[in-house]
Order: C-alpha cells, then sequence, then structure tokens
C-alpha cells in the first residue's frame, strides 16, 4: 500500500491572512508508512482565530512526532492509540481555554484530522469542516464510477451556528473513530470554504480518476503529486465561483 | 551409483562440473548431485575442501553432504536438495531490492558467513556472489563450497574459483582468501542487491547514493567499507558486519554510527502551513523576521536533489534552552517539524527566527553551522541582528 498526497491552501480573496491551517505529516517507519493530515478552520468572528487553528495543526504535529510514531513502532493497540489522541484533544482544549482567559479573548477553531497506519486510519473530528472518503466502484451505477461518503457530520445548526468547536463549547464530545483502510482509496480532508458549491459527486469525479494515475510515485519531485494539487486548486476554484469567499484549506490523501 | 541414484533433470552446467536432481531409490527423496567430470589438481584441491568442508558443517541454510561416489573419471557429491531461486535471477527478474529487504536478506547471509568464520577452524567460503545464494523457503541458502578454504592452513590457492567483481582484490591478485576477502564479497552483493548492477560494470562499486538518493547513508557507508581495497580498512569480522546491519535495521537506516535511536526512517513529505503563531502561551509579539540566509551558505550542499542531512538532535539540549527555528522551502511551506529527523529537499531552505525572542534596541548574533556528517567538516557564519520596534523602523525608512 502507497502513499501519494497533495495540498491546497489558499488565502480569501481580500483576506490579508488565511484562518485556516492544515498540517501533512508523511513519515516512513520502520513498521511501513505513516500519515498524519489536519486541517483547521480558524472561527473567524472570534479574536485571533488564525492562532487558534494554528495551534491546532502545531499541536497535532506535536503529537504525530512524539507520541504516535513512537505508539505505531511500540505496536500500541487502536485502543490505545484512540486513547493517546482524546488525550491530546484534552491537552489543546485546556491550553486553548488558558490562553483566552490570560489574554481575555475568545477564540476556537474546528479541527479534522486523519492518522494513517499499519493498515488503519484514525479520524478525529469536531466543528464543521470534513473528510471524505472516495473509492471505485466495483459496479458503476449512473454512469458514477466513485463512491464518495462523507465520514463526518458538520456540527452546527441549519442557520449556520457552530455547535462544537475547539476552545469553545462541546471539544469534550469530539469525534473519534478508526476504521480499516483499503487500496484504492482518497481521503479528503477540507474546511467548509473548501466544500461550498462541490457536492460529493463532484468531489468524486474530480478526485477519484487520481486512483488510475501510477506513475512516478517513488521520486522526491512526484509529478503525480503535482497533479493531485492540481485538481484539489481546480475544486477550490469550483467553489469560489460557487460563491465561497472563505479561506480555504484542503488535503488529498491518495492510498493506492 | 546407478543402483541407488536416478538421475531426473539437469539443474546446471559449468565447464568443469554439472548439478543433477537425482531420485534416492533407497530414502525414496530427492538430492542434488554435483558431478565433476575432469580431476585437475586445481579442482580435485577444490573438490576435497569442498568435501572436508561441507562434512563438518550441520546449520540451516547451509546444504548437507550425504554422499560421495567416485566414478571413473569424476566425483559426485550428493547433496541435500535446496530448491528455490538464486538471488542472482530474483534481482534480474524482479529489480533490485526494497533496502529494508536487503537489510534483512543481508542479516540472513550475515549469519551464515559468521557461523562459518566462527568454527574453531575459521572456514572461509571464498566464493559468495548472488548465483550462490538461494531463498530456498523464505531463507537464504549458501551453495558451493568449491572456493572454500581453512583460515589456519595456507589459504593461498590458484585463485581458479574467483568471481570477478565479487572476488577481493587480495584475492584474485596472490589467490589470498581471509576472513576480509568474504567481507569484501558480502559487501559487493549488498550493492548488487541494493542497486541492481553488478559490481563488475563499467563504475565499478560506486557511492550508491549518487545515482540512488533515497538509499540511506548509512547502508552507503557499509557498501563502501566493506568493499575497501586494503583489507585492513574492512570491517575485522562478521560480528562487527552484523552489528552495523542490526543498527541499520533497528533505525532504520539512517543513523550509522551515531548510536542514537529515532523511529523515523525517512520523512516522505512535512508540510505545515498556518498564519498563526500562537503556541500554547500567550504571544507578545505577532511579528517575525524571515531570515533568508541559508540560501547562500547552504547552497552548496542543497543543489543536489536529494541531498539531506541532520539537524542537532532535540533530546541533547532541554527545549528551554534552543533557539526556536523554523525551515521552510520556498514556497513557504513548513519542512522543520522534528528535530530528530532527516529532512530530505532538493531546493534551497529558508530558516526563520521570531522576532519576539530579539529584545527591542540589542544586538544579537546568530550563528548558522553546517556540519558534513560523515567527514565532520565544519562550516559556520555569523550575522549580526538588531530588532527594532515596528514604529521605530518605519521612522528610519
Amino acid at each position: 500500500m502507497r502513499i501519494r498526497t497533495g495540498v491546497y491552501w489558499p488565502a480569501a480573496a481580500g483576506c490579508g491572512r488565511n484562518q485556516d491551517s492544515l498540517s501533512l505529516q508523511h513519515v516512513m517507519l520502520q513498521k511501513g508508512e505513516c500519515l498524519l493530515a489536519a486541517v483547521c478552520d480558524g472561527i473567524g468572528s472570534l479574536a485571533r482565530s488564525e492562532e487558534a487553528s494554528g495551534y491546532a495543526v502545531h499541536c497535532m504535529t506535536d503529537w504525530f512526532y512524539h507520541e504516535g510514531k513512537e505508539l505505531i513502532c511500540g505496536n500500541s493497540s487502536k485502543e490505545h492509540i484512540l486513547l493517546a489522541l482524546q488525550r491530546r484533544l484534552c491537552h489543546m482544549q485546556e491550553h486553548l481555554k488558558e490562553f483566552q482567559k490570560t489574554e481575555q479573548i475568545q477564540t476556537g477553531t474546528t479541527l479534522s484530522a486523519l492518522f494513517l497506519s499499519r493498515g488503519r486510519y484514525y479520524l478525529i473530528h469536531i466543528g464543521d469542516s470534513r473528510i471524505y472518503r472516495i473509492r471505485k466502484r466495483t459496479i458503476p451505477i449512473k454512469r458514477q464510477l466513485y463512491h464518495t461518503r462523507c465520514l463526518t457530520t458538520d456540527d452546527r445548526t441549519p442557520e449556520g451556528c457552530l455547535l462544537k468547536c475547539m476552545g469553545m463549547a462541546g471539544a469534550d464530545r469530539a469525534i473519534l473513530q478508526t476504521g480499516r483502510i483499503r487500496k484504492g482509496t482518497v481521503f479528503l480532508l477540507c474546511t467548509d470554504g473548501f466544500y461550498y458549491g462541490n457536492d460529493a459527486k463532484r468531489l468524486g469525479q474530480v478526485l477519484g480518476p487520481l486512483l488510475a494515475e501510477k506513475s512516478g510515485w517513488r521520486t522526491l519531485s512526484d509529478p503525480a503529486e503535482h497533479q493531485m494539487n492540481r485538481r484539489l486548486e481546480l475544486l477550490g476554484i469550483e467553489a469560489q465561483k460557487a460563491g465561497s469567499r472563505d479561506n480555504m484549506a484542503a488535503i488529498a490523501v491518495c492510498i493506492y | 551409483m546407478e543402483e541407488r541414484y536416478r538421475i531426473l533433470k539437469k539443474l546446471a552446467e559449468g565447464g568443469s562440473a554439472s548439478t543433477y536432481l537425482v531420485w534416492d531409490k533407497r530414502l525414496e527423496r530427492h538430492w542434488v548431485m554435483k558431478r565433476i567430470r575432469t580431476m585437475e589438481t586445481g579442482q580435485r584441491e577444490a573438490l576435497e575442501r569442498e568435501v572436508t568442508a561441507l562434512r563438518q558443517i550441520r546449520k540451516a541454510g547451509i546444504p548437507v553432504l550425504a554422499d560421495i561416489c567416485y566414478e571413473r573419471d569424476a566425483v559426485c557429491l550428493i547433496m541435500e536438495y535446496m530448491t528455490g531461486v538464486s538471488l542472482e535471477e530474483r534481482i534480474r527478474k524482479g529489480g533490485a531490492l526494497e533496502e529494508m529487504e536487503a537489510l534483512d536478506v543481508a542479516c540472513q547471509i550475515g549469519n551464515l558467513l559468521q557461523f562459518l568464520h566462527g568454527l574453531s577452524t575459521p572456514l572461509i567460503h571464498g566464493d559468495l556472489k548472488p548465483q550462490n545464494l538461494m531463498f530456498h523457503h523464505g531463507r537464504i541458502a549458501l551453495l558451493d563450497f568449491g572456493g572454500a578454504v581453512f583460515e589456519n592452513r595456507e589459504g593461498t590457492y590458484t585463485g581458479w574459483h574467483c568471481t570477478p567483481g565479487y572476488a577481493s582484490p587480495e584475492l584474485e591478485a596472490h589467490g589470498k582468501a581471509s576472513v576480509q576477502s568474504d567481507i569484501y564479497a558480502f559487501g559487493a552483493v549488498l550493492f548488487f542487491m541494493i542497486t541492481g548492477d553488478a559490481p563488475l560494470g563499467p563504475r565499478g562499486i560506486y557511492p550508491v547514493r549518487e545515482q540512488y538518493p533515497d538509499i540511506s547513508a548509512g547502508m552507503e557507508q557499509m557498501i563502501l567499507t566493506c568493499t575497501q581495497r586494503e583489507p585492513g580498512r574492512r570491517y575485522g569480522s562478521m560480528d562487527e558486519v552484523l552489528e552495523v546491519l542490526q543498527n541499520l535495521r533497528r533505525f532504520g537506516g539512517m543513523q550509522h554510527g551515531t548510536g542514537k535511536r529515532s523511529p523515523v526512517f525517512r520523512t516522505v513529505r512535512s508540510v505545515l502551513l498556518t498564519e498563526g503563531t500562537f503556541r500554547g502561551m500567550p504571544a507578545g509579539h505577532v511579528g517575525r523576521a524571515l531570515l533568508l540566509l541559508l540560501s547562500v551558505i547552504l547552497s552548496g550542499i542543497s543543489q543536489m536533489p536529494g541531498d539531506m542531512w541532520r539537524l542537532p538532535g532535540s533530546e541533547q539540549v532541554r527545549a528551554a534552552e534552543l533557539l526556536p527555528v523554523s525551515m521552510r522551502n520556498t514556497a513557504g511551506e513548513k519542512l522543520l517539524v522534528d528535530f530528530g529527523a532527516v529532512y530530505h529537499t532538493d531546493e534551497n531552505p529558508v530558516f526563520e527566527l521570531p522576532l519576539k525572542y530579539f529584545e527591542a534596541g540589542r544586538e544579537y548574533e546568530v550563528t548558522i553551522s553546517q556540519r558534513e556528517r560523515e567527514a565532520g567538516i565544519l562550516r559556520e557564519r555569523t550575522i549580526v541582528i538588531c530588532a527594532q520596534e515596528q514604529g521605530q523602523a518605519e521612522n528610519q525608512k
């Protein structure tokens, strides 16, 4: 099983700073390939939200290098890994609360992260960012070659009011789940600005064909990786055309 | 002989010997019969060596010598039948092995050689090459002891058994076999496994990372040490070779000789994109100074595609004493996340120091040092930085 990745991170038009943050860490361990992908959307209506989202991705990255890889090398069970992720979420929440108290501000961020290792995925989700899973259909239905499923739920009301996010309420009710991964899967992690106007079917249409491209994975300057970035960019432009005025952050992880 | 063994098929044929698959009518099992046709002096000696060597050995991975039959113009050795593909065939068909797989195979070969060298009278195989290594039930087996010699004897012979490329220079030139000549052949086999190129090619045994940058520095160093021209500059024994191999396997190939453990084998991609500088504590300044310094200083090493270096391990110094520094590529993507890892890059790295660590009005000397890991060559450059208040800087403009 091999992994190929792509990232997209543009600031919204007319906005000086991108309040979304992302982290993609892909390493080769003795136990095989291991990856962490995280996207965070700083809550724009709150103060210094880019710092909150930046902190969340930094914190997840630190976890990956200091605890995650040790857990993998130590053959830890999936329950242990989920527990470690939960501990890290609590730690982040405490720090964010402390920061808010010291600075006397309110800040928050969504967090959607994916940890892949030893044939399993671990998913952490809080807020309205999304994680999609795209697979090739065995039998195409109505000319749809790819099946796209959103693995997360949007923690917000129909009016768009966010119910849960890091730093604010509901962080203790984050979604943590695990499952088996198989060859021929694309995971897409994105913030709301990116999936705006792009339905699941369209995401599958654009990102699904990545599963057919196999050339050039071995080199460091991977042409297929540029192809992934371009496809994400295409979806980003489509979202903007559909009326998205938000910052965007997206990571595509192709397992083939 | 014909009463007992029935020849089923010819397995291989060399200049003076043929190998057959035979059926033992009495024991009802397969054997391999090595039939040496002509008995010139050198061949007779080689045969006697093989018989003497194999008689004493009982070890998985080394064929058991079951019987010796004499014919009018030949001698037949009946040996254990080992099925499988040779290492050469495997690599010719499937290409070079991945580094971890090559390390695994090398450990198996190393164990067999260590066993031979560790006998009461050390036995030198003398003709280690991919054709003589076979994958038998998933494990490596060592075949053909025609070049074997006991170390405490003279150790010199005609050298007709030498395989160019795998035979050490002293074995080729003077026919002198030693533990070091097996170590040389071991290095050449390792080179073949990892590159798929024969060691007798136009370039000989070259530094593998020139051609294949994703191979670890430790592996390259090991091949080069094993295949030094001077026997004294190679590893002293197979014990030493195995120790290095075990370290390479445990530390993922990157930590040759450092004795530090890092489970990161290779950073494939590391990207961190954020505009927030908050790291869980109140941030006083949000301004940052971008120091585009190392694009000049490190240009000498960073222009080579896939070049890599190791930054000082964070475990050596307490985190509070370290100057926070981040490393980005020219696109602004953050590269440096873990100080213990090895970073591959094919473009100039940009180092960034947050301005908040510089008190306004004071002058700071920032020293950037670059040390080549293997040779230990150190290069340094010092820059003086004087941080200014934001308003003050604008007034000066």
